[in-house]
């Protein structure tokens, strides 16, 4: 039994404008252990998607159908409790911008001692010794003063290494990491990244690994989803990917990658799709370069070509998934 | 080709408009408030042939008599007709919160958009005035202003008015200072149009929605400081009807003849929330962002 | 990284009141300009219509009126500097004692009233915020907005003639006991109940929009804990701000209060010295306001400080 199972995923956001489909119907499985990077454009939902697995989709978003069953049960049918007690135990998260994820008026040694707060019911300011404990190791340097500042006497870095204890204090299953590194400078990245993996390894716990480097997802996750658009793109083991890059928006991203070494995902020529009216057929086939007639018709379903899932009309005879 | 442009132009700005509208009219009570403000209005202008009696004919033997079908709201304390003259002071407790918050948004918008615009010692002398005069409670400035310039409706408009500026003077400098640095700003001053056709021609059409919705809110507040200086006996002088000072004379018939007090406030209450929830009508149609900038109540 | 230099709390304050003395120099010119340049011959208005000339003449002199402008700014200034705010005519008492005799009772009306509308406003604001679309949210913008929209004075002689007059529970007018205060202060908050929710609900909300509330939750904080300990509490400093800035507009609303309910404060000596054209009481009363509210600003600014630490480290290490 897989460790997650996302089914049909689907997560809309009532807008005045219209209804937004970030999420449209994802599925993939995660295993015990396993890193499953997750690349994409801005606005390709894979924090949408981040965000629903651990039930913390801000209105107006809501899961509109679909199921995300950890250790064979279904979150979404939890009660807001059963959910709770899950959340930041079994699965933790760990945000892109650690300055505006930390609250700025309460002390960094409370906001940690949250997490032994919410699952063992030991109040903040009892948990400091744990709480600098678990600081020492991520490397916080001076964690017995530390637990006393404000977010704001801190460097990105390490707010950033605050936000990662707070995801591994109880020794969790999943760990959802949504873009870790990109709002931090370049060097504390890999410093930080360098301490994930750490506390991976010495965790086992499995990780969701969203970013938009490509090249970064490359080098630490098993296996690769790209996502479009609101939609699956393609979903494989990384280095199979990486060595064979099947549905055309994978292969543009890789050759980009291979040609010109930049920190973000290489943009290709097109927009974005816009996900209020999304083209018709398949949502590339207006950027894609391989695109034939019936791709703005049809819309492509999800086809198994070797050990991988892929969804573009190209692979259609190789069979439904 | 240029005229088509243009058209498109006029024809973006039509399907804007009906847009706004659109949102507007959503907005039942916005609405509703709509219509009560434009009858309170026309009621005033039309106050000679609407108002059942003459609002200054007093009849001193039936003093104070209580509202009935004849004088559905009672006589005052001269036994005059209230209605009538709650018709005809409409005129003045309208009409000098429309003439003074023009004369303030005039004057705030010229000076905030030069401020905001030149920026320099411009804005810093033009800031420190504002300083001063932000540090009197408009009421306040209003009262100090009426008392140096002297009682009468020109000095009462002048007064209200001059005591709204500072609060326009921030508005129009915060909104000035984002728009100097946009792009066509930059592109006009490249292809070497002056100053004051740059202000006059773009900052000020994109700033006009946000002074729009702070000169509905101050037509609430306005009212209110108005009426307020007419209870205090320092704004429309006696018989002149006017709500504020109609409630202030009334007031020491309280114990007897409640009336005489309760109508004029229930006029200038429900005038001060139409345009108050007016306000929130329009800003929410035309940019609900930009209610951080707007100055609400006293 | 090491924090930044904290700046001692003597030389932020020093700063401050360093930034407003211009202000109130300004003002005072403006005050000092506006009675002496404007229509009118002050000395002429308080000498009345059937003065002769040399009535006119005397109340020059003793006003100082007769001397060259820039001699009479010095010589008020002076005085203002010795904490001298002239002489009011009307008394014959130094302005200053006069001011300092009534203003008691106007800081113990507004007090009240500040913290009648904060007991009200503030609750009301927060379960608006958490609970928008229940009858407490409707309740909450039905009173942001007649709060706005009230003319107290009217809405003071209402509830004297509801209270006082027909079932007789509370005094109409003026002062000594408890009871004598009850109906002016309420009065007087519902100046600030319409800014106080409205400004408490925009706060809460936009503080449970945060995205640190997204990790309180993610953490698996029960809600309540998400709500009063992050959301309320970054929600505050606004609140605590407004609360502060409207003591202003409290001062100002208190003059129509004290007339409605005879009380005895700064509002109806003001009054009484616009009446009696008591010029020196006139001004002296303006600027006495001016250094109150200006002082107030700055003990917000203090306050504003203490509480948020972000601020507390940008305010006191720059400059």
């Amino acid at each position: 039994m897989p460790l997650l199972e996302v089914r049909n995923l689907k997560v809309y956001y009532d807008l005045p404008q219209g209804t937004v489909k970030a999420v449209d119907g994802v599925s993939f499985s995660l295993e015990k252990g396993e890193i499953l990077g997750v690349a994409g454009e801005s606005g390709s939902g894979k924090s949408t998607l981040a965000h629903s697995i651990i039930g913390l989709v801000k209105p107006p978003g809501r899961v509109v159908d679909g199921e995300i069953i950890f250790e064979g049960r279904n979150l979404l049918e939890l009660s807001e409790e059963e959910l709770r007690e899950i959340r930041g135990k079994d699965i933790t998260m760990v945000f892109q911008d650690p300055n505006t994820y930390l609250n700025p008026v309460l002390r960094i040694g409370i906001q940690v001692g949250e997490v032994y707060e919410a699952h063992l019911g030991i109040e903040p300011r009892k948990a400091i010794d744990k709480v600098v404990d678990l600081l020492r190791k991520v490397r916080l340097t001076d964690p017995e003063r530390r637990v006393e500042s404000y977010p704001h006497e801190l460097s990105g870095g390490m707010k950033q290494r605050v936000m990662i204890s707070m995801a591994i204090a109880l020794k969790p299953k999943l760990i959802i990491l949504d873009e870790p590194t990109s709002a931090l400078d370049v060097t504390i990245q890999a410093e930080i990244m360098e301490l994930l993996m750490e506390m991976r390894d010495e965790l086992g716990a499995a990780m969701i690994f969203i970013s938009h480097d490509l090249e970064l997802l490359g080098q630490v996750s098993d296996r690769l989803m790209i996502m479009y658009g609101g939609r699956l793109v393609e979903i494989g083991e990384t280095e199979e990917i990486f060595r064979d890059p099947l549905h055309p928006y994978t292969e543009a991203l890789i050759n980009a990658i291979k040609y010109v070494r930049k920190e973000e995902l290489p943009t290709l020529e097109g927009e974005p799709p816009s996900l209020l009216k999304p083209p018709p057929g398949c949502r590339f086939h207006p950027r894609c370069p391989k695109r034939m007639d019936r791709c703005s018709l049809v819309e492509p379903g999800e086809y198994m070509v070797g050990g991988r899932r892929v969804s573009c009309l190209l692979y259609e005879e190789e069979g439904d998934a | 080709m240029e005229q088509r442009i243009e058209t498109r132009e006029r024809e973006e700005e039509r399907s804007g408009i009906r847009e706004f509208w659109d949102r507007f009219s959503a907005n039942k009570a916005a609405v509703i408030s709509l219509y009560v403000i434009i009858g309170l209005g026309i009621a005033s202008i039309l106050a000679d042939y609407i108002a059942p009696y003459d609002p200054y004919a007093f009849d001193i033997a039936r003093r104070l008599e209580p509202p009935s079908p004849q004088h559905p709201f009672g006589l005052d304390h001269l036994g005059r007709d209230i209605l009538s003259r709650i018709i005809h002071g409409g005129r003045y407790s309208m009409g000098i919160a429309y003439a003074s918050v023009l004369l303030g948004a005039a004057i705030g918008v010229l000076l905030g958009v030069v401020s905001g615009y030149y920026g320099g010692w411009v804005d810093d002398v033009i800031q420190r005035f504002t300083d001063a005069l932000l540090s009197l409670p408009t009421l306040l400035l209003a009262i100090a202003l009426v008392t140096v310039l002297g009682l009468g409706l020109q000095s009462l408009i002048l007064s209200i008015g001059i005591s709204t500026v500072p609060v326009y003077i921030r508005l129009a400098r915060s909104l000035a200072l984002q728009e100097r640095n946009m792009d066509y700003v930059v592109a006009a001053k490249i292809m070497g149009k002056g100053d004051a056709y740059i202000m006059a021609r773009h900052i000020l059409p994109n700033i006009v929605s946000p002074i729009l919705v702070q000169s509905t809110y101050y037509m609430g507040l306005t009212i209110l400081i108005a009426s307020g200086l007419g209870f205090l006996g320092l704004g429309v002088q006696p018989p002149t009807p006017e709500w504020g000072s109609m409630i202030g004379l009334g007031r020491n018939y309280i114990y007897a003849a409640p009336h005489v007090v309760a109508f004029p406030g229930i006029f200038i209450l429900i005038t001060s929330l139409a345009f108050n929830i007016l306000g929130d009508g329009l800003r929410d149609a035309l940019d609900p962002r930009m209610a951080k900038y707007i100055k609400r109540g006293v | 990284m090491e924090a930044p230099p904290k700046m001692s709390l003597a030389r932020y304050i020093a700063r401050r009141v360093l930034q407003a003395i211009p202000t109130l120099l300004i003002l005072i010119v403006f005050m000092f300009i506006l009675v002496r340049i404007l229509p009118g011959d002050p000395a002429r208005l308080i000498a009345g219509l059937e003065a002769t000339e040399e009535d006119v003449e005397r109340i020059r002199e003793v006003l100082g009126l007769n001397k060259p402008l820039h001699e009479q700014f010095i010589d008020y200034m002076s005085g203002l500097l010795r904490g001298d705010l002239g002489t009011s005519i009307k008394y014959d008492r130094p302005v200053l004692e006069e001011i300092l005799a009534r203003f008691p009772k106007t800081l113990e009306l507004a007090i009240a009233a500040e913290l009648i509308a904060i007991a009200l406003a503030i609750p009301l604001g927060v379960v608006s915020a958490l609970k928008p679309y229940t009858k407490t949210g409707l309740l909450a913008t039905i009173v942001s907005l007649i709060g706005s929209s009230m003319p107290i004075y009217w809405l003071g002689l209402m509830l004297i003639y509801i209270f006082s007059v027909q079932l007789r529970l509370l005094p109409s007018s003026g002062t000594g006991t408890l009871a004598h205060l009850v109906l002016p202060a309420v009065t007087l908050a519902t100046l600030l109940m319409g800014n106080l929710v409205r400004i408490t609900r925009a706060s809460v909300l936009e503080a449970l929009e945060s995205n640190y509330i997204v990790t309180a939750r993610s953490k698996g904080l029960r809600e309540e804990v998400v709500v009063y300990r992050h959301a309320l509490r970054n929600a505050l400093i606004p609140i605590i701000t407004i609360t502060g800035l409207q003591l202003g507009a409290l001062l100002g609303g208190a003059i129509l209060t004290e007339t409605v309910f005879a009380w005895p404060g700064l509002g109806q000596l003001l009054l009484t010295a616009i009446n009696s054209r008591d010029y020196p009481l006139i001004q002296g009363i303006i600027i006495f306001y001016a250094v109150i509210l200006i002082v107030i600003n700055l003990v917000i600014d203090i306050a504003y400080a203490y509480i948020d630490p972000r601020v507390r480290v940008s305010l006191w290490s720059s400059g």
